[in-house]
């Protein structure tokens, strides 16, 4: 959950200039949510698997991260397959596995899978302010970067600020609440959050003023990449270009 | 360090919208080098103070001026900067190299000189070691210390600080009493820790319900037994002439 | 309740980002300098909100507060929305980067609506239950239009995804009545400890 945690490893793929990585990853990741091809589903799988390895994340914080994926894997993957649709191909009693959605379930697994594989490797990789630092090199507005850096900032103090909450309010039979009741209490805990992040928005705003704050959020430091950069990113464009010609064969 | 006057307040009143009155003619002059405690109860208007002397709020009427330059609401001031009570408000962006370079940055220095001040400001208060965490990875006491940090390095001429002492442990409260013994500046300090108080400052404003009630030497204003206990506050241990604590082996009591 | 990667089209998802550039397009053009610390501030506490697990008989449920970040943040929410679903996406693995453009505006375009209509009706009326249960009944709505929204795209994906499509409107369904009465309580709340919380407050004090 908390994205610094891994990146101090060294790894190639954390060695990479942000810049470069970030677009390579955003064009792997739109590339996968274009693949339908058998070979292509397992070109992609092996190579976010690869990146896994390559980045040196530990697998099980990994495995961990995809379990929200699984879970939705699991529900869906039935779903779809015992949709009706064109011939059946396993059948007991009433309930009809279909071919075209077994199909479609796999591919859709294995491109979510893939794709979010890459999510996890990207940031897991790269420091939060480094990849909004690249990004406003691809001139996304310093508005939304700024927002996004300061979000992230916030978000911890809240997470822990609930947990104080939930935990106070669990002294006081919080849990033993049902009903129009619990709903009304977890409302009170959540409508305090709000007002207290509101109320600091404004002493945040004051705080930034008062060193000089004139619309967006200025860092320092430029990138730079080496010879190993363009050899990375090379590597993901002969990819691509393999996944789309096989695509179109 | 010169005795001119570097802050000047004048019958400085204020409102907020939901609570009248909040400070009500307020006036005291200040000398460069100076250090003023400024005490009083919760509530009484220490921190709204602040924030009016620093220009993010405006007064209903009266007047701030600093170095004779009258402050002007909103404007970006590097004379006199503000820390405040709550660290989570002073430091937002996502490193700690960032906070305390954010406040030079927008003064448009040139990045070496950035990087320069960012480097003595996080060694000033011991933390050089933290320059690529994550606010949200320090400590209470580690935030604490950055944001001074984030102060120090716009090299203010006057700093206001509110409650500095407030979450940190006995060896950082140290450090800041020493690292406040060995910068120059003028500055102002709000505490409800009055032997931290007694230790760095040299003068002493009370503040109740808005209003100045007394200003004067801080060792003879804190040893007034009468005054305190009327403004809700105890006096101090160390100013009893023989108290238990001396009798406490392994309790030392001289700095 | 955000469509996760993988199952859209590409075409969908590149239409996505391109809807959601405008609506930020058009954000952008209204934020005030103090707009970004709120929509940064607020938007985090919302985000940690919506990890508040919701007792609903046997199961519960995560909210997704469209309403009432729309009635919070105003025009400005759809900065607030994008930004969550990010760090959704990125630090929770819900939703998705590649599907964040068409999350964003399934999120946003409701909570601007529900935004324009509390507007319009806040003018009008004082009195704070009314005005709660009225917030309420358009959050409520908010997401059953996001919802129907998912159900469109995903019954028009392909034949395979239909029974998928009925599942996950109906799964969701008792989401919009808890957001519905989340989202009243908290306004009557917030009307009655800090109004100028509310976008709606704040213009008709200036
Ligand atoms: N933003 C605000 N809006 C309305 N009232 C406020 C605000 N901030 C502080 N107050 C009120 O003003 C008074 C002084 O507050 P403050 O300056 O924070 O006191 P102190 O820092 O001495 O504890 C208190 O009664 C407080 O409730
Ligand atoms: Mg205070």
């Amino acid at each position: 959950m908390d994205l610094d945690n891994y990146s101090n490893i060294k790894s190639p793929i954390h060695s990479w200039d942000a810049r470069w990585k970030c677009i390579t990853f955003f064009g792997y990741i739109l590339i996968s949510a274009f693949v339908n091809n058998f070979y292509n589903l397992i070109v992609i799988a092996a190579a976010s698997t690869l990146l896994v390895f390559f980045a040196g994340l530990p697998i099980r914080k990994v495995l961990k991260s995809l379990k929200p994926l699984f879970i939705l894997l699991l529900f869906m993957v039935p779903v779809i397959s015992l949709t009706p649709t064109g011939d059946a191909i396993f059948s007991y009693g009433v309930i009809k596995v279909y071919r075209d959605g077994l199909i479609t379930a796999g591919i859709i697994s294995v491109r979510a899978f893939s794709i979010v594989l890459a999510t996890i490797v990207l940031f897991g990789s790269t420091r939060i302010n480094i990849i909004i630092k690249a990004l406003e090199f691809f001139k996304i507005p310093p508005v939304i970067s700024t927002i996004f850096l300061f979000t992230y900032r916030y978000i911890f103090l809240y997470i822990e600020n609930l947990n104080k909450l939930l935990t106070s309010a669990k002294l006081r039979g919080y849990r033993l609440l049902r009903g129009i009741r619990h709903i009304r209490n977890t409302v009170s805990i959540l409508v305090s959050l709000l007002i207290r992040s509101y109320e600091q928005s404004e002493r945040v705003y004051y705080a930034m003023r008062l060193r000089g704050f004139s619309g967006s959020f200025r860092s320092i430091g430029s990138f730079s990449f080496k010879w190993p950069d363009i050899v990375k990113t090379g590597i993901f464009v002969i990819l691509f270009t393999v996944i789309i010609w096989i695509e179109l064969l | 360090m010169s005795s001119q006057i570097v802050l000047k307040v004048n019958k400085l009143c204020f409102s907020y919208p939901d609570k009248k009155n909040v400070l009500t003619d307020i006036s005291f002059e200040m000398n460069g080098g100076e250090r003023i405690a400024l005490i009083g109860p919760n509530g009484s208007g220490k921190t709204t103070l602040f924030l009016l002397l620093c220009g993010i709020l405006s007064p209903a009427s009266g007047g701030i001026a600093v170095n004779g330059k009258d402050i002007k609401p909103n404007q970006f001031n590097t004379d006199i900067s503000y820390m405040f009570q709550s660290p989570d408000d002073q430091l937002f962006t996502a490193t700690v190299f960032d906070d305390v370079a954010f406040g030079p940055i927008n003064e448009g220095l040139p990045e070496g000189e950035v990087k320069d001040r960012v480097k003595s400001a996080l060694e000033r208060v011991k933390c050089h070691e933290l320059i690529d965490k994550s606010p949200h990875h320090l400590s209470g006491g580690e935030k604490r210390m950055v944001a001074l940090a984030t102060i120090l390095s716009m090299h203010p001429e006057i700093m206001l600080l509110d409650e500095p002492t407030s979450d940190l442990d006995l060896l950082n409260r140290r450090n800041i009493i020493t690292l406040f013994a060995s910068l120059q500046k003028t500055m102002i300090i709000s505490s409800h820790d009055l032997e931290f108080l007694l230790e760095t400052c040299n003068r002493a404003l009370i503040i109740d319900n808005g209003k100045i009630v007394e200003d004067g030497n801080i060792v003879d204003l804190l040893s007034d037994e009468g005054l305190m206990k009327s403004h809700h506050m105890e006096k101090p241990h160390s100013l009893y002439p023989h108290t238990h604590k001396r009798a406490i082996p392994g309790a030392p009591r001289d700095h | 309740m955000h469509i996760s990667d993988g199952i859209l089209d590409p075409k969908i998802c590149i239409g996505g980002y391109v809807l959601a550039a405008c609506l930020v397009g058009i954000a952008l053009k209204k934020v005030k300098q103090e707009d970004i610390t709120k929509v940064s501030v607020v938007g985090a506490a919302f985000f940690v909100s919506s990890l508040i697990h919701f007792k609903v008989g046997f199961s519960s449920v995560h909210l997704t507060l469209i309403g009432l970040v729309g009635i919070v943040l105003g025009v400005h929410s759809s900065l607030a929305i994008i930004t969550g679903l990010f760090f959704q996406a990125v630090m929770f693995n819900h939703g998705g980067l590649s599907t964040l453009g068409v999350n964003s505006v399934l999120f946003s375009v409701p909570a601007l609506i529900v935004y324009g209509i509390f507007d319009m009706v806040f003018k009008r009326i004082m009195n704070h239950t009314v005005l709660g249960v009225i917030a309420g009944i358009l959050a409520g709505g908010a997401v059953l239009l996001a919802i129907l929204c998912v159900m469109f795209i995903l019954y028009f994906s392909g034949e395979e995804l239909r029974g998928f499509a009925y599942l996950f409107s109906i799964s969701n369904g008792v989401l919009a009545l808890v957001e519905g009465i989340v989202t009243a309580i908290a306004i009557m709340q917030i009307l009655n400890v800090k109004p100028q919380m509310l976008q709606s407050y704040r213009q008709q004090v200036k």
